[in-house]
């Protein structure tokens, strides 16, 4: 029987505001601060807008890494298109310290886990911590039965207040192209459920997405920071907001219970923002 | 070393170990399993055919004798492609993408010239790959034809060959539904199991070339559902 997670999320507050100037997340003393951007190597003239968003952003509002859902390098590796697709759009973010947090996206060389400025540490799936929340980073390509060993090993040793995992493929999505990767929902949903995940990001999909929470975890797409499925989102039950009209990102903070988002359009419109709430502080897992 | 075989070959190895009466584990140095060849399918599937035969007689469960056959053959490979690492190094991590890509040509050209002499069905031999495809088919056959469909469309339309690189540039590596992944035995990390329009392939990672093909992996009856 699947154990029920104690004190798990148990509050979700989001405030849709569409359509009017940024505003910036309130800066918390002591915040985990970090962004979120997807399916951003294509090296063309969006992803540079998104980029230089993104660098305004945080200028005002200095997190100090960020999130990639896969899809870094569309195309051809060749050293040039590691700069092209990557390193010259976030130049200044690089140049200013921030760090970056890669997972693999279908469309990715699995050799971009070597490249040290995307942080995988060699490893097609990995951990990191940064403040309170401990990040777990699985290659949905090829979720084979080791890594959903490791998943859970990793999971069930994690101390962490917050626990948020990302991959490439979304296990919801109202996405027409794509859609919920079913099979990879009932593999790794149960884990996710399991030991207390909070929050799961991923890309794929073209767009920006807030799912309706899903067994007490917060799902969220960010696949459109530079490639766009226009109108690709469908009407249905699981979407809570979504952005398919122009490209986005997202930046985030987690402070004490709280985490606290913003979805920003590629000119810099708010698109969606959040709290997600945890109320006590134990995940431990009953059996 | 020997890799643990994955829970669904197994618990169908035992099944099917039950059914005949059949003592579960095998060696591949039994008389029933030598001497099968690659290259020639026709005979290979005869010979394959007396063999199970051979092995229903002398009480040897042929699904695991067949696993066992695969491990052993990946595991040639794991040793002779180790070696080669021994020499050329492994891939390095560095901000440089150049030095990773000169890495891995070096690493791909080295392994391409230790097995100069590898053919299409060393690893997926006759026996093996009747097993593969039913792993597959039954797979599949367990899906909805939405979810088919979706599977199908995916695997780029590309042919390759023992030995070729995978074009990474042009053509995406395809998603491995992971309950597929499940049935099928396990590999050492860094070789995969990966689709090329219906076929199957065994690709190395880091040297990103192909050890092994597996035609017609997907049947007919679903590629254009």
């Amino acid at each position: 029987m699947r154990a029920r997670l104690v004190g798990a999320l148990i509050a979700v507050l989001f405030v849709l505001t569409l359509g009017r100037a940024s505003a910036m997340l309130p800066g918390l003393p002591g915040a985990t601060r970090f962004a979120i951007v997807g399916d951003t190597g294509t090296g063309e003239k969006p992803e540079y807008e998104v980029a230089h968003e993104l660098t305004e952003y945080h200028a005002q509002f200095p997190f100090t890494f960020v999130l990639m859902m896969g899809d870094n390098l569309y195309g051809s590796t060749r050293p040039r298109d590691y700069e092209k697709k990557f390193a010259i759009p976030f130049k200044p973010l690089l140049d200013a310290g921030v760090k970056f947090y890669a997972t693999l996206g279908n469309h990715d060389n699995p050799d971009e886990r070597l490249y040290t400025p995307f942080n995988m540490n060699g490893q097609r799936y990995y951990t990191f911590k940064q403040g309170p929340i401990e990040f777990f980073v699985c290659d949905s390509n090829y979720m084979d039965p080791k890594q959903l060993a490791w998943l859970e090993r990793q999971l069930s040793a994690s101390r962490a207040r917050w626990k948020i995992a990302y991959f490439h493929h979304p296990l919801y999505s109202t996405g027409s192209t794509h859609g919920s990767q079913t099979d990879l929902r009932e593999l790794v949903e149960p884990l996710l459920e399991k030991y207390g995940v909070n929050i799961v990001f991923s890309g794929h999909e073209h767009f920006y997405e807030r799912i309706k929470p899903q067994h007490g975890i917060a799902y969220f797409i960010e696949g459109g920071s530079a490639k766009l499925r226009e109108g690709d989102i469908q009407n249905g039950g699981l979407r809570a907001a979504g952005l398919d009209r122009d490209r986005s990102f997202m930046v985030a903070q987690v402070s004490g219970n709280t985490f606290q988002f913003e979805t920003i359009s590629r000119t810099g419109q708010l698109v969606d923002k959040g709290i997600v709430e945890k109320k006590k502080e134990s995940t431990t897992p009953t059996r | 070393m020997r890799h643990a075989s994955s829970h669904g070959p197994i618990a169908a190895a035992l099944v099917f170990a039950v059914l005949i009466g059949a003592p579960v584990v095998a060696s591949t140095r039994s008389p029933a399993l030598a001497g099968e060849r690659h290259g020639q399918p026709r005979r290979g599937h005869a010979v394959a055919r007396a063999q199970l035969e051979r092995a229903k007689a002398d009480r040897v469960n042929p699904l695991a004798a067949t696993l066992m056959q695969f491990h052993d053959r990946v595991d040639a490979y794991w040793k002779l492609r180790a070696q080669v690492v021994g020499k050329i190094g492994t891939l390095p991590k560095t901000s440089d993408p150049a030095v990773i890509a000169e890495r891995q040509r070096a690493l791909a050209e080295a392994i391409r010239k230790a097995r100069a002499d590898a053919r299409q069905g060393d690893i997926f031999t006759p026996r093996i790959a009747v097993l593969m495809r039913r792993f597959i088919a039954s797979d599949l056959a367990r899906r909805r034809p939405v979810d088919r469909r979706a599977f199908v469309v995916e695997q780029p339309d590309i042919h390759l060959k023992v030995n070729d690189g995978y074009p990474l540039s042009s053509a995406p590596l395809a998603t491995v539904p992971p309950r597929l992944l499940k049935q099928l035995p396990d590999l050492p990390d860094g070789l995969e199991y990966r689709f090329v329009g219906s076929t199957l392939i065994l690709r190395d990672a880091d040297p990103n070339i192909v050890v092994d093909l597996l035609p017609d992996a997907i049947p007919a009856r679903y590629r254009n559902e």
